[in-house]
């Protein structure tokens, strides 16, 4: 690393859930491995070239433009195709009448486009960026790896073992969680000039979900584990809430583990990272007060899913709390045309899988079956809420 | 099964996926169609790149008199500018695919004028 890059001097300001750290700009520019000095914003460095970032910049403003004007188009291109076939708006319609109904309509074919056009540009130029400096970018990946505070383990067996339904590339990412050593780079940029339209710069979303987590009824927080931690957003903004508590974050992705523990490293947080199936953690019996999983399930088969709820149950101490966050832990699964059809682009086109049969999954079920007494939390959801909280359950006692 | 490789001898850690098929999608009706959609992105993406770029150049020059590339790479825009730079952005991606938002559907040769047949 340069010395202008070891020399800033600005500090970044992390606002946890009840906590503040200022952490250094080195330390926050090392926990994403910056390589080149522009400065800081908040916690994270800048990308390495104002061109990458304007380009970003712009494909920030595409997302927007999708999500507003384009979306109120081709909502309202949907209500004129749903009169002519005597249906109203907030009817139930399956998934296959809606794609017949809607696919060749020029407005939601535009629509479905210019989300999939900003998602190809936005990972390709990460991707050729970040691979021609790949060896700098690793290196600096390399020098976090063993360093404290926290660590990060790796599973050699699981690179060559991992399921298949864990080896595609969700949400369009290039190589998907495994197969690029940049997948947490691409993940954190990718992540916030796409679905959370700059939101999670900060990790503002993460500190408000660790902010809303119920915890034991007895209050005893002293080990966490968050599964399908990503790039341990989640997993900081909770050890920032419970200081004194052992988290750990668990991932099936290596390279996405790796750069957690890069970030969290670099914001001077002992948090554990452990690459590993969530459905096969390796930890003992009863060992978690608490136990979170955001957005993981829809990237889950129904066999994952239920091998993961199992895993939670055994893991969970009694009178433990599992709190998952999902696209349907606050809310129904789809059902009108317009919520068919974003489901359909997202499934088939944005390469979320597994998104059909986590909405056919019987969760709370599932919950249920292996000893969760199933409840709801107050605070909504990440991805909003129908008005009755977030599900949770309450590992029962013996 | 697929592989990327890496241009370095350091250890990457990463395994062999299944590659998806978006780049076969046909959206538009036309696979060139996509491909001019997909072009004109990028090209918007350039011109906004290059429209920061002359923000900061003005800026700099402003308060300054002089620039060197490294102020260009680390000059951080005040809120207020954030904020016009913004607007400025969204103003020029709604110029840009603003007429995907309407759905023609008279074909233009179909029509010699609505008054024609009167």
């Amino acid at each position: 690393m340069t010395d202008s890059f070891l020399n800033l001097n600005r500090r970044g300001v992390f606002l946890g859930a009840g906590a503040t750290v200022a952490i250094s700009a080195t330390k926050a520019a090392a926990a994403t491995g910056a390589i080149d000095a522009r400065g800081m914003i908040g916690i994270y460095p800048r990308l390495p070239d104002i061109d990458i970032e304007s380009r970003g910049d712009f494909l920030l403003g595409m997302n927007i433009f999708h999500g507003g004007e384009l979306a109120r188009a081709a909502q309202a291109r949907g209500r004129e195709i749903l009169k002519t076939k005597g249906i109203e708006p907030n009817d139930s319609v399956s998934f296959d009448d809606t794609v017949a109904m809607f696919g060749n309509d020029p407005v939601l074919s535009a629509w479905a486009k210019t989300r999939s056009t900003h998602q190809y540009h936005k990972y390709r130029m990460l991707q050729n960026h970040l691979h021609s400096r790949a060896d700098e970018y690793l290196a600096a990946l390399e020098a976090a790896d063993t360093k404290g505070p926290g660590a990060v383990e790796f599973d050699q067996a699981l690179i060559k073992s991992a399921p298949e339904y864990t080896r595609r590339e969700i949400h369009t990412q290039p190589g998907g969680y495994v197969g690029d050593p940049f997948a947490g780079y691409m993940y954190r940029y990718g992540t916030d000039w796409g679905v959370q339209n700059g939101r999670s710069y900060q990790d503002g979303g993460h500190k408000d979900m660790a902010g809303a987590t119920p915890i034991p009824a007895d209050g005893k927080v002293k080990r966490v584990l968050d599964l399908g931690t990503s790039i341990g957003q989640y997993a900081t903004s909770l050890k920032l809430r419970f200081p004194e508590a052992e988290v750990w974050g668990v991932d099936v992705g290596a390279p996405m583990v790796r750069y957690a523990h890069l970030k969290a490293n670099g914001m001077g947080l002992d948090v554990k990272f452990r690459h590993a199936l969530a459905e096969d953690t390796k930890f003992p019996d009863n060992h978690f007060d608490l136990v979170t999983a955001n957005i993981l399930f829809h990237e889950t088969t129904q066999v994952g899913a239920k091998g993961i709820i199992k895993e939670v149950a055994r893991v969970l101490r009694p009178g433990g709390v599992f709190y998952p966050l999902d696209f349907y832990t606050s809310r129904p699964a789809p059902r009108t045309a317009w919520e068919q059809f974003a489901a359909f682009w997202n499934h088939r086109w944005n390469i979320e899988d597994w998104m059909l049969e986590y909405a056919a999954l019987d969760f709370n079920g599932e919950l249920a079956k292996n000893g969760l007494e199933v409840t709801r939390n107050k605070g909504g959801g990440m991805y909003g809420s129908d008005g009755s909280g977030n599900v949770m359950g309450i590992k029962k006692k013996a | 099964m697929a592989k990327i490789e890496v241009k370095s001898n350091r250890k990457t850690y990463t395994s062999e996926f299944t590659p998806a098929d978006t780049d076969r999608g046909v959206f538009l009706g036309h696979p060139q169609i996509d491909s001019l959609f997909s072009a004109v992105s990028a090209l918007g993406a350039e011109v906004w790149a290059l429209r920061r770029r002359m923000h900061v150049h003005e800026s700099l020059l402003e308060k300054h008199g002089s620039i060197t590339k490294e102020m260009i790479q680390k000059y951080e825009p005040t809120e207020a500018e954030t904020k016009a730079m913004a607007d400025e952005r969204n103003e020029i991606v709604k110029n840009i695919f603003d007429g995907f938002t309407r759905r023609g559907d008279i074909v233009y040769s179909s029509s010699l004028h609505p008054m024609h047949d009167k």
